[in-house]
């Protein structure tokens, strides 16, 4: 079947079968190996996208689903100006990643940085918990997402003034 | 790349792991399992393959049909005998995924089954690997006075590393020579086996290693035998052929953390003065020996810690079962061993009425050195390593505090508050555990060019920015250049030297050890030559001498101290257990990059969290139970404890760097003080790991 999306803000049409899942849409037909793949089943959050703004495992979603629907995946996110503060807090805070995971989780913090402007610990820890890690403890993934947010405050202020 | 390039690379998706190399016409392998615990294959039938399909047995393979694991040899594939559910017996390869599937499941095979044995308590003699007795004045004559004592039989279960990235490996055969892909922590160890397996010489074997995710040293020799899958497979299609395992085949089959029974006896005069120690631990090694000799070295060790006493005994062994073999997994053997020692230093202390703060300090023997060749420093950092942990977590106070207001006996408290508990370990940590021999032939290269810019070739695997990070700050302080001047070559062993295993703890002290001294060369030599100067430099540092060598209990030529505080609540009807904190005050040296050293404990502690109160994995009649994710909980963001890291750097013994250790090394006392301080908030004693809500609830409602 045929179908029609927006991808990282282009149309992109791709003939597919409809069962074929979103993950290996990105991978092997597009060739867009920065969503990894963990599980294929939905838990390790290695595949996260963003589909119209909700973060979702690209593992779980058939083609089928896909028809005019708005793809983000880190590839289109890291040209935005949420991504570059993103990789401000992770540099300032010398996080060491393996980078199997760290595209699921700069996801997961743009998701929070749309939804929230000043985010609890608890609300932080909600809002990474799609996003299994194991070779991080967290804590300096915490202290990262608080320093995006500074930083946001700060560009915000700076702005106004 | 610089630090920063790699971090951003990674950040945005661009870090290329295995599984995103895909060569033109590449096909899939998979691989056909033993369905049986212990047999013999009497047949196998192969379903008729379609164009394009093909199949391969041992038969097929032109060279040496078993590789090498620092134990016994282990086969690529079955040739008659199985010995685990899951040990590989065929390959199938083609172009579609889906199809090789359905080909493989068509595949029957018909075994003559044997009895298989699952515990290595009911193994026989035979199967016994390896055994390593000691003793010291006469432990059972210790009885014959009054004294007090603690006896318990403690067991830890199989751990899976879990890393995000499944195991995988690309193979490209070009009818002269092969060029692998792999995700692993030991290219060499690929390129010296295949070379032998497919009978071509070792310069016909190119090992590239794109990045990596392997926590806990979980992709050590298991990739050797999937790049040898994929290997034959490409040697006999002549296309690109690559494996990645599913996550079902990745947790089902790959090697384990030792599970172990441990029988562990401490006693002491009516003071509190410690008198004896016995130890008798058995390992489960499952159907294969993998590096047996490191396990329990590590085991026997720390079984005694740092109480050494006149009265000492100790046996300990390695036994073979029928299942998935125990590999090598972070703190392999003194995770399991320093639980039982230092769980039962706990419940000792409240036998005497003294707080365990106060017992470890007067029973720590500083005579350690007896047992070994004098290291300044090695144990001078126990006391203030202790000392630490109990001052930053309000240690004394807590303790005194729940131990007034507990109700004896039971979960509850006298003045109505919830029960708490707080569990204090001291653990010394073995740094670079794989000991070079005097047969190694490690090296690493250093090359400083005419722009004063530095290369450092090794075949050690950067798996977050650490390695980098810290080798390029030793080489940055000797030779007086800037980091971002400091490029570690990428891992392909047509451009690196064979540096060896890439073990947290062997990378920052041997191989810092090997950086500092061959920019120190390179320093001498920059004053009389031109550039670019080359140095290489033999990996020879700790070598384990001979004579220590034979010593049982043998001791390290290297310690890092860790010292841990745990503090749990308990609800005394749900009995469900928080942990408020835990405090990990360690010696590992000048710490190059606190930063880094400090995430490297918090994930190590966060594992060893998951080891202690979650991470299950069950066999039934030999088979992995929990299969997938969803299962084998791990923790995640939202069940992560406030976790507080200090580091002691105590210099003695050392010159500029590297510290005495830390890389990815254990965190072990974390484990013993969650259930030290669950002994405490609820008067009951666990001796299971991993010690889930409902084994806790399970336990106080049968008591
Ligand atoms: S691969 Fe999709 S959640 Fe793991
Ligand atoms: S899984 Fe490796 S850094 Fe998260």
């Amino acid at each position: 079947m045929k179908i029609t999306f927006t991808l990282n803000g282009k149309k992109t049409t791709i003939e597919t079968s409809p069962e074929k899942k979103l993950i290996d849409i990105l991978r092997l037909d597009l060739g867009l190996c920065g969503t990894k793949k963990g599980c294929e089943q939905g838990e390790c959050g290695s595949c996260l996208v963003l589909i119209n703004n909700n973060l979702i495992n690209s593992c779980l979603v058939p083609a089928f689903r896909l028809g005019g629907k708005d793809i983000m995946t880190i590839e289109g996110f890291s040209q935005t100006k949420e991504y570059s503060m993103i990789e401000e807090a992770f540099l300032k805070k010398g996080v060491t990643l393996c980078g199997f995971c760290a595209p699921g989780v700069v996801l997961s913090i743009a998701n929070l940085l749309s939804n929230t402007s000043t985010p609890s610990t608890g609300e932080i820890r909600d809002a990474l918990s799609g996003q299994l890690c194991r070779c991080n403890g967290f804590l300096s993934l915490i202290q990262v997402v608080v320093e995006v947010f500074r930083i946001k405050n700060r560009k915000k202020n700076a702005k106004r003034s | 790349m610089s630090i920063k390039t790699i971090l951003s690379h990674k950040l945005k998706g661009e870090a290329i792991f295995t599984d995103d190399i895909a060569p033109d016409n590449m096909i899939y392998g998979y691989t056909v399992r033993s369905e049986i615990p212990r047999g013999t294959i009497l047949s196998i039938k192969i379903p008729e393959l379609p164009g394009g399909y093909i199949c391969a047995d041992y038969k097929d393979i032109p060279g040496q049909k078993f590789f090498s694991t620092f134990g016994e040899e282990i086969p690529y594939l079955a040739e008659k005998k199985v010995h685990y559910i899951g040990e590989p017996i065929l390959l199938l390869c083609g172009p579609d995924k889906q199809k090789l599937q359905c080909l493989g499941e068509q595949v029957s095979i018909e075994y003559k089954a044997e009895t298989p044995v699952f515990s290595p308590l009911h193994a026989p003699e035979e199967n016994i690997f390896d055994i390593v007795t000691y003793s010291k004045g006469s432990f059972s004559g210790l009885k014959d006075n009054p004294c007090v004592s603690v006896k318990d039989t403690y067991t830890t279960g199989s751990q899976e590393h879990l890393s995000l990235e499944p195991l995988c490996a690309v193979s490209l055969w070009n009818e002269k020579s092969i060029i692998i892909y792999a995700s692993t922590l030991y290219p060499y160890h690929i390129k010296d086996n295949v070379a032998l397996f497919l009978g071509v010489s070792k310069k016909r074997v190119k090992v590239i290693v794109p990045d990596v995710c392997a926590p806990f040293g979980g992709k050590l020799f298991l990739p050797t035998m999937i790049a040898a899958h994929t290997s034959l497979l490409s040697y006999m299609s002549l296309k690109p052929v690559k494996i990645l395992y599913t996550r079902e085949e990745d947790i089902t089959c790959s090697f384990k953390r030792h599970p172990a029974v441990m029988t562990h006896e401490i006693v002491t005069d009516e003071e509190g003065n410690l008198l004896g120690i016995y130890a008798d631990i058995i390992f489960d090694a499952g159907a294969y020996n993998v590096m047996s000799r490191r396990i329990i070295e590590k085991a026997v060790f720390s079984a005694f810690g740092m109480y050494y006493c006149d009265h000492m005994e100790l046996k300990a062994r390695l036994v073979k079962t029928n299942k998935i073999p125990s590999g090598y997994f972070s703190g392999s053997g003194e995770i399991q061993s320093l639980f039982a020692l230092e769980c039962n230093t706990y419940k000792i202390a409240q036998k005497v009425k003294t707080d365990p703060y106060i017992w470890k300090k007067k029973n720590i023997s500083l005579d350690c050195e007896k047992r070994s060749p004098p290291n300044p420093g090695k144990y001078s950092s126990c006391i203030a390593v202790i000392d630490e942990v109990v001052r930053i977590s309000d240690f004394l106070r807590k303790y005194g505090a729940y131990e007034a207001i507990k109700k004896p006996g039971e979960c509850g408290t006298v003045s109505g508050a919830t029960p708490r508990g707080i569990g204090l370990v001291l653990c010394p940590h073995i740094i670079g555990d794989f000991y070079e021999t005097e047969t190694n032939t490690y090296t690493l290269t250093l090359r400083l060019g005419k722009n004063r810019k530095l290369k450092i070739m090794t075949s050690l695997i950067d798996m977050g920015t650490s390695k980098a990070a810290y080798f390029a700050m030793i080489a940055s302080h000797i030779l007086n250049i800037h980091i971002s001047e400091v490029i570690i070559e990428k891992t392909d062993t047509d451009n690196v030297p064979d540096t060896g295993p890439t073990i947290g703890s062997r990378a920052a002290y041997n191989i810092g050890k090997c950086i500092e001294q061959a920019c120190e060369s390179i320093k001498c030599k920059e004053k009389k030559k031109g550039y670019p100067i080359e140095v290489t430099k033999k990996i020879n540092l700790p070598v384990k001498n001979k004579k220590n060598a034979k010593k049982i209990p043998f001791t390290p030529p290297v310690i890092t101290w860790e010292g841990t505080v745990v503090e749990v609540e308990v609800d005394p009807v749900t009995f469900i257990t928080t942990c408020r904190g835990i405090w990990i005050v360690l010696d590992p040296g000048p710490v190059v990059n606190d930063e880094i050293a400090r995430q490297h404990v918090e994930a190590a502690a966060l594992q060893n969290f998951g080891f202690a109160t979650m991470e299950v994995l069950e066999f039934k009649n030999g088979k992995v139970y929990q299969n997938d994710i969803s299962e084998y909980t791990i923790p995640d963001i939202t069940t992560v404890p406030d976790i507080h890291v200090r580091f002691i750097q105590n210099r003695a013994g050392i010159k500029h760097y590297p510290g005495r250790g830390l890389g990815d090394q254990a965190v072990t006392g974390v484990a013993p003080g969650y259930i030290s301080a669950l002994y405490q908030a609820t008067n009951n004693s666990y001796t299971h790991l991993p010690c889930t809500p409902e084994s806790i609830m399970e336990l106080m409602q049968n008591r």
